[in-house]
């Protein structure tokens, strides 16, 4: 069911309610009232009878059995009044006559009577009215007198209420309920605005967003927290279209050079020499082709988080003292000195081969742009946690895996985009010596995976510094 | 033939230089934007081959500045950016062909000797006669910085006077320009649409430069005259 048709519903029912006990009530105050207003009438003459009897006499016949007394009183007109005086075993004394009638109290009420006065609503010859009965001398006897008035007249007019509430009840329920219909509509209109708009979005048109309404109240600011919601997903989305984008740029540039070496090639007349070196050539762009398949497929791993990490409680300065070992080769080739120091005991639960892939990128990165004849150091230790950043908030110490070269360092204007995919300092001179440009975007998604972040910033004496921090939990 | 090859990558920069060498071209080399300008516009080419994510500025704008410094070589744009918006984006820069890598060398060469028949004349980009401009690639029009709101019809009629400036157009020869040949409706349409081309681009300026001559056609002429009295 609608919310509109809800809140209609729901105010017609709460509307009924009120309605129905307010009547309720005001049928139960009308009746006690018109009942109290007869009473006093019946005390009143009552009495005038017991001091009539206490006299001595008994009124003449009928004298007060008439139809039209009641308009004496003055408020019940129509009132059809009546009275009787019995002996204490219920023999009528008045009013006496060749029709002697029937007693108008039973043998119970004439017992109740000699507790008190008392009232009681009963039919008298077929017709509702009221009764009252109290005792009264006369003649030294103790007899009983009872006034009573029939009720048809206050009878009617409670009909009539009931009839009025009955009808006019179910008109306002009805009026409330419509009521609720229209205003709830006015007030969503806005809301069904927004949702037709949102419906007709597509991700083509990234610059769509929802009309504002001129109120200023919740409509408008779900408007404002949509609209700004449609900005992140534009910007996720301009993201990876610009991925993408680059992506077919890093891939088809060495498809380009590698088709164009082998065209070359089958043209007639190549030398084995030159046939070689094309081969040679190939090769090497076979394998930054590879290095990029695979640098990519880590990335939407990470992305995807499937299967991204098996983690395994390791030592981690044995994998930071093996990765140095493993590049020793390459950084000897141009004089560099790779200075590899894990302290302490560095034992966590980590992905050996992640950690492995991040080091060798950090280090491979920190050679290529270090000076030749320089120093990389690789440091492994576990530090006080200093701040509390999102990664490691429960951690009060992480384990801190840094790489420092003594090269130019990061352009300061580099520095917040380090991360970033396809991000290079220099475009052309990175991709020649061999770097995917993804390098530092997989340690930032393998520091990521493991629950940690990876910083970036240049040393105080010079040098870029890359370093992880993971969270550290010693057992 | 002489081709300059603006390409920062240097594996495939060497690999262009070798085939077009292989394929009887004197090959120069430039490794960025401003490079790329200063040779095209220094030195004689018979035709350029240019990347589009170049250091400096990128092949784009090598190839506006060229065009607006008057240089009409021959411009062949060879890039990884495929996408078809980028395709449109370097034909409208003044480039005259697009080439996506990795490309074939037989392709790059057939259509290089494409260009070079064609030669370098003057074909502007944008069109400007005495104080008109028109630019096909946005379909806007202006009278010195006023632009002017032009129908689809009245644009067409405007680009063909612009192409052949101090010309007489014959009405014939207009309406097989701007007119399809199903159009059977008589040359009188011609005077009518010329008519309210003058009303939109001479007669608010208070300037006569579509012109008409007396028994043969209509003439826009290179500079405007003010209009008599």
């Amino acid at each position: 069911m609608s919310l509109r048709a809800r809140l209609s519903l729901l105010f017609a029912l709460g509307t009924a309610a009120l309605v129905a006990i307010s009547g309720l009530a005001f049928l139960a105050q009308l009746q006690s009232s018109l009942n109290s207003a007869l009473d006093d009438a019946l005390r009143t003459r009552s009495d005038a009878l017991a001091a009539q009897l206490r006299a001595g006499s008994l009124p003449a016949a009928a004298s007060l059995d008439t139809g039209q007394a009641g308009q004496q009183n003055g408020q019940f007109g129509g009132a059809d009044e009546f009275a009787q005086v019995l002996t204490r075993s219920g023999t009528v004394l008045y009013p006496s006559g060749a029709e002697q009638p029937a007693p108008l109290l039973s043998r119970t009420q004439l017992a109740q009577v000699t507790h008190g006065r008392f009232t009681a609503s009963e039919a008298v010859e077929g017709e509702p009215a009221r009764i009252m009965a109290s005792e009264a001398r006369w003649r030294a006897r103790t007899v009983i007198v009872v006034t009573g008035a029939t009720t048809d007249v206050a009878d009617a007019a409670q009909a009539r209420t009931r009839m009025i509430i009955l009808i006019g009840g179910p008109l306002a329920v009805a009026a409330a309920g419509l009521g609720a219909w229209l205003l709830t509509g006015a007030a969503l209109r806005p809301v069904y605005r927004m949702r037709r708009r949102l419906d007709e979005i597509t991700e083509h048109d990234g610059d769509a967003r929802l009309p504002m309404p001129r109120t200023r109240d919740e409509i408008a600011s779900l408007a404002v927290t949509t609209n700004r919601l449609l900005d992140r997903l534009q910007r996720a989305l301009t993201r990876q279209r610009g991925f993408v984008a680059d992506a077919g740029h890093e891939l088809r540039t060495p498809l380009t050079a590698l088709k164009a070496e082998l065209q070359l090639a089958a043209r007639p007349g190549r030398s084995q020499e030159a046939l070689t070196a094309a081969v040679v050539a190939a090769t090497g762009d076979t394998d930054r082709l590879i290095r990029l398949a695979e640098d990519l497929l880590v990335l939407a791993c990470a992305d995807d988080g499937i299967e991204f990490l098996t983690p395994a409680r390791i030592d981690v300065s044995g994998q930071v003292l093996s990765a140095a070992r493993s590049f020793a080769a390459q950084a000897r080739a141009r004089g560099i000195t790779i200075d590899a120091r894990a302290d302490g005991d560095l034992t966590a639960v980590t992905d050996p081969g992640r950690l492995q892939q991040a080091l060798g990128n950090l280090i491979d990165n920190a050679i290529r742009h270090s000076p030749d004849g320089g120093v990389v150091d690789v440091t492994g230790e576990v530090r006080e946690a200093a701040g509390h950043g999102p990664g490691h908030r429960h951690a009060s110490e992480v384990l801190m895996i840094e790489v420092r070269d003594h090269g130019p360092g990061f352009p300061d204007e580099f520095l917040p985009h380090v991360f970033e995919r396809f991000r290079r300092v220099g475009q052309a001179r990175d991709r020649a010596d061999g770097g995917t440009g993804l390098g530092l975007a997989i340690v930032a998604s393998i520091a990521r995976a493991h629950g940690g972040q990876a910083v970036a910033d240049n040393h105080p004496d010079g040098g870029a510094r890359v370093r992880m921090e993971l969270p550290f939990t010693p057992d | 033939m002489k081709a300059l090859v603006v390409e920062d990558e240097v594996r495939t920069a060497a690999l262009l230089r070798r085939g077009l060498e292989e394929e009887g071209y004197a090959v120069d080399m430039a490794a960025d934007g401003p490079e790329g300008v200063w040779r095209a516009t220094e030195f004689g080419y018979d035709v350029v081959i240019l990347d589009v994510m170049l250091p400096g500025f990128d092949g784009y704008e090598v190839c506006r500045r060229l065009r607006s410094s008057g240089c009409w070589i021959p411009v062949l744009i060879l890039t990884a950016r495929n996408e078809p918006a980028e395709r449109v984006r370097g034909l409208d820069c003044g480039a005259d062909d697009y080439l996506a890598k990795p490309f074939s060398f037989d392709e790059l060469f057939a259509r290089l000797r494409a260009l070079i028949r064609r030669g370098a004349p003057v074909r502007p980009a944008v069109l400007q006669v005495g104080g008109l401009r028109l630019d096909p690639a946005t379909r806007r029009a202006w009278r010195g910085e006023s632009e002017l709101h032009l129908t689809a019809k009245e644009f067409a009629l405007l680009e063909l006077f612009l192409r052949y400036p101090d010309q007489v157009l014959t009405r014939t020869r207009i309406l097989e320009h701007a007119w399809d040949y199903a159009y059977d409706g008589g040359s009188n349409v011609v005077d009518q649409y010329v008519a309210y081309l003058r009303r939109k681009v001479d007669q608010p300026f208070h300037l006569v430069q579509l012109e008409t001559v007396r028994g043969a056609g209509y003439r826009l002429r290179a500079a405007p005259e003010p209009r008599p009295g």
